[in-house]
């Protein structure tokens, strides 16, 4: 078992091959040595914790890709691949809020499958929408003046598919 | 999808000089871009190695890539690829460092990997923006992020809070056009993400200008939002072939990281204005220059000079080019891999000697039509050029059998480029490691282990030994053109049957010395063949069509042209071995086969639904108004006796033919059922089912005027295949070939029935176990 630390102070007993899941974990308890000292997740809040570590329950039996390059074809295939499973598609089901911590957290603790699910996620729910209705959606703030946001619109007008 | 694995490409790779511009970044610099930089890594191959995946046998899928040269042609020299992995990644765990022999070209890392506004915008908007400007100044931030999000959690929303890298990843799992210029006016983050991917591979329609001119407008526009420029990776100007004027194409040599570049047909370009753009193209790694005749020698010491990362060129028709710009070219393109020079009639031995003495790595080699090649270059590519994955020679004329030593010849350490004398006194140690790292990843054989597609058409000086020597040395030829090779007897084509089943294409028209025995050792062997081409290989008869039907059973496409011998029961064959459930038949060639019957053809089309084209020219029976309405329209070209012969089916053609001939059948079939229902009365003669479905051995074909039964579908095994090979002995020399290899089939009563023009005193099929009644 291996004790993780959130950063509003709650401790969680996972499953080593659960944590694992996790790029960061699994080398920080390979640097560690052993598993026996908590190992500190400052990056991550507990109720976000509790929703990696759900996936990662699910997932603790996928076979972890090496990264090297013999790999590349596959990584290729599977980042195109734009299908998400029956259970990560429930799973992922979870406000906008939620699904951007989860990529962050996903992304700091290194798991990439998670990462690309979370990515996925929000690109089908970019598709398909005008600037203003997804700024609504992930409560983005229009940070371009009126000029700018012309220019902008001005000089990428000729992208056609 | 495909381009947008290219975003990172998007990212401005000398970041320093980007400062020095006085331009500003926007990006997160954290512990996070290490992160993401590791997965954008991990994904793109090292400049290091000759990747095996290289190598792998797609040949299919390149023929369809066919005509854009270095298409494939992975970029993996590009800086951005190769940017990094942020240092506080890399000194944690070096283990997941690339090879070492790359780190001294490690660009900055990959915080350019993000556009950034001009600095007029920045300043603009950057009390706005205010949270994005922490960026890196030290790359141990971790607890500094920590700190920074707990904060910002409080006051922002977790989406403003997520960092460029993670809007790109998102961006890659967007493809369409519009969505993307959506994702460009939701905030500055979000733009310049987007802007790359919008940049990175401009589409420019042909028919209207209005693209093109678009995008010169805002090249040129005086204060862009961004330079866009430098986002470009990808420009195929061939759309615009007949268009596209010099004053254009200079517009475009802001595009300094551009990889790939498509001028073919350009013929309005000049030379000087190629030199002055492709000056700019220090990235570029493949160029398409084909039909651009202005390029020169100057052009090609322009590219020899500054584009030291090319990979492949297509130079077919540069004529004006000689052998003192293509040897400047070649003594600097150390990292060339594919090359056509068809075309370039003022080449000669001097320029393909340089080739393949400085370019080891070339894996596709277009050398056709060059008046100028002997025997003496081709020595030189068939002893160093190992890495060959395509030659391509022909109406190469001049070229005789000693341009293909034996292999035997062939050096011994043919892998270990280091010791070759071709190689000059202490090349560079970057090309020595990459022809290392390409040994290592490649398995070991001593003979041309990736050859799979030559084309020798026309090369009329080379005879049976050439393809011995080369088939010897190159094992896993997949698709191998000799036609018009007229030397070549049956010994070649044998030597060709040791390819056994890797050869999946074969074109050997023309070749009228070879006989029916070669051509059955052929079939026996190679019995994956899809594409087999025999036209005018007068010799031939219809046992070569049996044997071919009988083995090649994954063909398809067969050309039969001018094989005069042929008649109806080749076709039957043909119908016959096919897999009854899914025949895979496509394409059919039967031009000048003047024995073939209307009957013959229906039975064809009415089995192999597949048929997608069908050539009948020359076929006197289908000389008939009724059948050419379905024919496609002869070539602008012919005259007007040509055009009365052509006959030619293909698509919607091929389907109204089928329906029209099956109608005909069925027509001519209730005649013939009239006349039995007569004869019925008598109550001992068999009815012919005419409308039945077409279970088996009652159907009914027909051969011009007369109506007689079809020949049986053969059963699970087929006494027919059996008995062909017990007749036939293709050993024997002696045996009268083209006379009396037909077959008969029976109708349901017993009686036999000649077919078509074809008669036959040779009973191969047993009636009695394909007659039912």
């Amino acid at each position: 078992m291996v004790t993780l630390t959130t950063n509003d102070g709650e401790k969680f007993e996972v499953e080593k091959p659960v944590a694992e899941r996790s790029v960061l974990i699994k080398n920080m308890i390979e640097d560690i040595g052993g598993d026996s000292e908590p190992i500190p997740l400052p990056n991550v809040s507990a109720s976000v914790l509790k929703k990696v570590l759900e996936w990662c329950e699910h997932h603790k039996g996928d076979p972890v890709p090496p990264p090297t390059e013999a790999n590349d074809a596959a990584e290729e295939t599977r980042r195109r691949n734009i299908d998400i499973s029956e259970w990560d598609g429930k799973f992922i089901q979870v406000d906008q809020e939620m699904l951007f911590e989860i990529i962050l957290a996903a992304n700091y603790l290194d798991i990439k499958p998670l990462l690309d699910l979370g990515c996925k996620t929000v690109a089908n729910m970019i598709k398909g929408k005008s600037p203003e209705e997804i700024r609504k959606l992930f409560n983005i703030q229009n940070d371009f003046t009126p000029e700018e946001e012309a220019q902008i619109k001005r000089e990428n007008e000729w992208a056609e598919e | 999808m495909e381009e947008q694995t290219d975003i990172a490409d998007g990212a401005n790779a000398d970041g320093g000089q980007e400062i020095m511009e006085g331009l500003t970044r926007f990006t997160l610099g954290d512990y996070h871009s290490g992160r993401l930089a590791r997965h954008q890594r991990s994904e793109t191959s090292s400049p290091s190695a000759v990747s095996n995946s290289d190598y792998e046998e797609d040949d299919e899928d390149e023929k369809r890539d066919g005509g854009s040269l270095g298409k494939k042609i992975r970029s993996v020299l590009d800086p951005a690829r190769q940017s990094t992995i942020s240092k506080s990644e890399s000194t944690r765990k070096a283990k997941r460092v690339l090879p070492t022999s790359i780190s001294d070209e490690e660009a900055e890392d990959d915080l350019n990997d993000v556009a950034t506004f001009k600095e007029d915008w920045h300043a603009s908007g950057s009390t706005e923006t205010g949270q994005s400007n922490n960026s890196a100044s030290t790359p141990f931030q971790h607890e500094q992020y920590a700190t920074q999000s707990i904060r910002n959690e409080e006051r922002d929303p977790v989406a403003s809070r997520v960092p460029n890298e993670i809007i790109m990843h998102i961006l890659r799992y967007i493809s369409s056009m519009r969505d993307l210029k959506n994702a460009l006016l939701i905030s500055r983050a979000w733009c310049q993400c987007t802007v790359p991917m919008v940049w990175t591979k401009p589409t420019m329609t042909s028919k209207d200008t209005k693209t093109i001119s678009d995008i010169i407008k805002v090249l040129r526009s005086p204060n862009p939002a961004f330079h866009y420029g430098r986002f470009v990776r990808r420009l195929n100007f061939a759309p615009l072939h007949g268009i596209l004027q010099d004053a254009q194409l200079i517009e475009f040599a802001v595009c300094s990281r551009l990889e790939r570049l498509v001028l073919s047909g350009s013929r309005f370009i000049g030379s000087r204005t190629l030199g002055k753009v492709l000056g700019q193209m220090k990235e570029l790694v493949a160029i398409d220059l084909a039909g651009v005749t202005t390029t020169n020698d100057e052009v090609l010491k322009v590219i020899a000079n500054t584009c030291k990362k090319l990979q492949g060129i297509n130079l077919t028709g540069c004529n004006q080019i000689t052998d003192e710009g293509l040897v400047a070219f070649a003594e600097q393109a150390k990292h060339l891999r594919r090359i056509k020079l068809a075309e370039c009639s003022k080449l000669t031995d001097r320029s393909i000697i340089s080739l393949a003495h400085h370019c080891p790595l070339i894996l596709e080699f277009d050398l056709q039509n060059l008046p100028g090649m002997t025997d003496k270059s081709m020595r030189e590519v068939w002893s160093h050029s190992t890495y060959l994955r395509e030659l391509r020679l022909t109406g190469n004329e001049s070229i005789t059998d000693d341009g293909f030593p034996r292999l035997k010849t062939l050096p011994d350490n043919g892998w270990n480029y280091a010791t070759t004398p071709a190689e000059p006194a202490g090349g560079t140690s970057l090309q020595g490691r990459e022809i290392d790292a390409a040994c290592r990843n490649a398995p070991k054989v001593d003979s041309f282990a990736y050859l799979r597609t030559v084309d020798l058409t026309g090369c009329t000086g080379i005879s049976d030994e050439a393809i011995a020597s080369i088939i010897a040395a190159a094992p896993k030829i997949r698709a191998l053109t000799l036609a018009k090779c007229v030397n070549l007897t049956d010994a070649a084509i044998d030597s060709v049957a040791k390819l056994g089943k890797q050869l999946h294409y074969l074109h050997a028209a023309h070749l009228n010395q070879i006989t029916d025995p070669a051509v059955c050792t052929l079939a026996r062997s190679c019995t994956r063949m899809r594409y087999l081409d025999l036209a005018g290989c007068e010799l031939l008869t219809d046992m070569s069509v049996f044997e071919i039907a009988q083995n090649m059973t994954k063909l398809r496409r067969i050309g039969l042209v001018k094989v005069t011998n042929i008649t109806d029961q080749a076709i039957y064959a043909l119908v016959d071995a096919s897999d009854s459930e899914a025949p895979l038949l496509e394409r059919v060639h039967l031009s000048f086969c003047d024995n073939l019957s209307v009957g013959a053809i229906t039975h064809l089309l009415k089995h192999i639904p597949k048929i997608t084209h069908l050539s009948l020219t020359g076929v006197s029976a289908f000389r008939d108004r009724r059948y050419q309405t379905f024919c496609r329209s002869p070539p602008a070209e012919f005259n007007a006796h040509q055009r009365a012969a052509f006959c030619v089916f293909s698509g919607k053609g091929v389907s109204d033919l089928r329906e029209s001939l099956l109608k005909k059948e069925r027509a001519e079939r209730a005649t013939a059922d009239d006349v039995f229902t007569g004869l019925g009365a008598f109550g001992s003669v068999p009815r012919f089912r005419a409308n039945s479905p077409a279970t088996s051995q009652n159907r009914v074909a027909t051969y011009g005027n007369a109506t007689l039964p079809e020949p049986p579908v053969p059963a699970q095994n087929d006494p027919f295949a059996a008995a062909l090979g017990h007749e036939y002995n293709i050993a024997s020399p002696g045996l009268p070939l083209t006379a009396g290899f037909s077959v008969n089939y029976r109708s349901s009563d017993g009686l036999p029935v000649t077919a078509g023009t074809s008669t036959s005193n040779m009973n191969l099929r047993n009636s009695g176990t394909r007659n039912s009644r």
